[in-house]
């Protein structure tokens, strides 16, 4: 049970993997994409919830020997889901959700008052340009309300990837495979030159909210292809960076902390490193819908090893 | 369903439910909705196709209703230009297409539509000729 659901959800952050580079790759026509991982994740998330807090079968009597032994089990199996229940949904991950909100704030705060006052003046000329229709500011809004909701999808496949994370004979193979690709994908990537046609920028990227951002218009935009880094730089400014960054300080930094502590499974410290160190070296290059596709995958791994440190951290607390 | 969270915990689980039934929602929203950017591109074949059938006006109409959905889309300022210019409206089909030059190459970044000067949307439009809305 544990092993298919386990592989089950690794089948499923594969999927996604799979569809973030088709959506990417084939532009406006897969603008579905977003929603469809949403409702996805969300089932997926529901679903593991109802797992753990499911009400346990009930045991009659408890004269017998064998019954005692049933109930002994289902005891133990009932402890170890709340367990699982409460580390998976607690701790640093209530932190990591309160930053991505912060961060889903902060990009509004960025649109609603962009630091460039010649884009403010374009964008109060184009709503007098769309009076006929309310839909004026549709596009910028469609946009982030896509990136919203790959926040949330991105912080539901965490919760789903961490609650399995505590099965350490599955997740050890796991990491490692993943971290293989994750290093190996970086050197690939790494070395391929950027193909024209694939910079994801929107409009509302120049709406940066930080001096970051000013610089880089006044650059030749148009002559280079974006790396990730310079889409949040343009998108969110400088403190949007600094959100981002905790956010990925949030999982990096609670698998170092539990690398110190005696006893703690090294090999998955080091594969959640280093697929962490590759997150920040991908974020420089050229921004492709592959890179993307790689990057979630790294993220399914990130997390992995994140919900294996916590849940060594909470045993060992207890 | 759930008897099993700890009484004190209740409520996490109870707010985890909530946004994984709100990003359903939400999700499912953005699922059958299509994007303005992909309608804009709609409009664009559309355009196309009504160009060949020889009615002219109604294809800068749809030029012209795709460029309103997504005043970022290269393809659909260079077809409006054609379209005028085929109208013999000279002046504003020479407008669409310095829009369509100073959004730059195909795919390339496409901020500098917005910083474009707010007269030169708002000229090309009223001057687009009788066909043009």
């Amino acid at each position: 049970m544990n092993l298919s659901g386990f592989a089950l959800t690794l089948a499923a952050a594969a999927f996604s993997v799979f569809l973030l580079g088709w959506q990417l790759a084939h532009g406006n026509s897969a603008d579905w994409v977003s929603g469809f991982l949403a409702v996805f994740w969300s089932l997926l998330m529901m679903l593991r919830l109802m797992t753990l807090t499911a009400a346990p079968a009930p045991v009659s009597g408890n004269a017998g020997l064998a019954q005692k032994i049933i109930l002994m089990l289902r005891n133990r199996d009932e402890e170890n889901r709340q367990k699982t229940l409460e580390t998976s949904l607690g701790g640093s991950f209530s932190l990591f959700v309160l930053a991505a909100f912060i961060f889903a704030a902060w990009q509004i705060f960025c649109a609603a008052f962009p630091s460039n006052e010649a884009v403010l003046t374009d964008l109060k000329w184009q709503a007098a340009w769309m009076t006929e229709s309310p839909l004026w500011a549709a596009g910028m809004v469609f946009d982030w309300g896509r990136a919203f909701l790959f926040l949330l999808s991105l912080c539901m496949m965490g919760f789903v990837l961490r609650s399995h994370a505590g099965q350490s004979a599955m997740v050890r193979p796991a990491l490692i495979i993943v971290a293989g690709y994750a290093v190996s994908g970086l050197i690939a990537f790494a070395g391929l030159d950027a193909p024209e046609g694939t910079v994801i920028a929107g409009p509302a990227d120049i709406v940066g909210n930080g001096a970051g951002a000013l610089a880089y218009l006044a650059g030749p935009l148009d002559e280079k292809a974006l790396s990730l880094f310079e889409v949040l730089l343009l998108e969110n400014g400088v403190g949007g960076l600094a959100l981002l960054t905790f956010l990925l300080f949030v999982p990096v930094g609670c698998i170092a902390l539990a690398a110190h502590r005696p006893g703690a499974d090294q090999v998955v410290a080091a594969c959640g490193v280093a697929i962490g160190i590759v997150l920040i070296l991908a974020s420089f290059l050229p921004l492709t819908p592959f890179l993307v596709g790689f990057l979630a995958l790294c993220w399914a791994g990130l997390c992995l090893a994140w919900g294996a440190s916590e849940h060594f951290l909470t045993k060992e607390q207890k | 369903m759930m008897a099993s969270a700890a009484p004190s915990f209740r409520k996490t689980v109870f707010a985890a439910y909530a946004v994984a039934a709100l990003s359903c929602v939400i999700g499912l929203g953005f699922c059958l909705i299509k994007s303005p950017q992909a309608r804009s591109e709609t409009y664009i074949a559309a355009a196309v196709g009504l160009a060949g059938e020889q009615r002219l006006g109604a294809a800068i109409n749809a030029a012209a209703e795709s460029v309103r959905l997504d005043p970022t889309n290269k393809k659909g300022w260079s077809l409006l230009s054609a379209l005028l210019q085929q109208n013999g409206d000279h002046h504003a089909a020479r407008r669409a297409s310095r829009m369509a030059a100073t959004l730059g190459g195909e795919g390339m970044y496409e901020a500098p539509a917005y910083a474009l000067p707010a007269a030169l949307k708002l000229s090309l439009l009223g001057n687009a000729g009788p066909a043009t809305p």
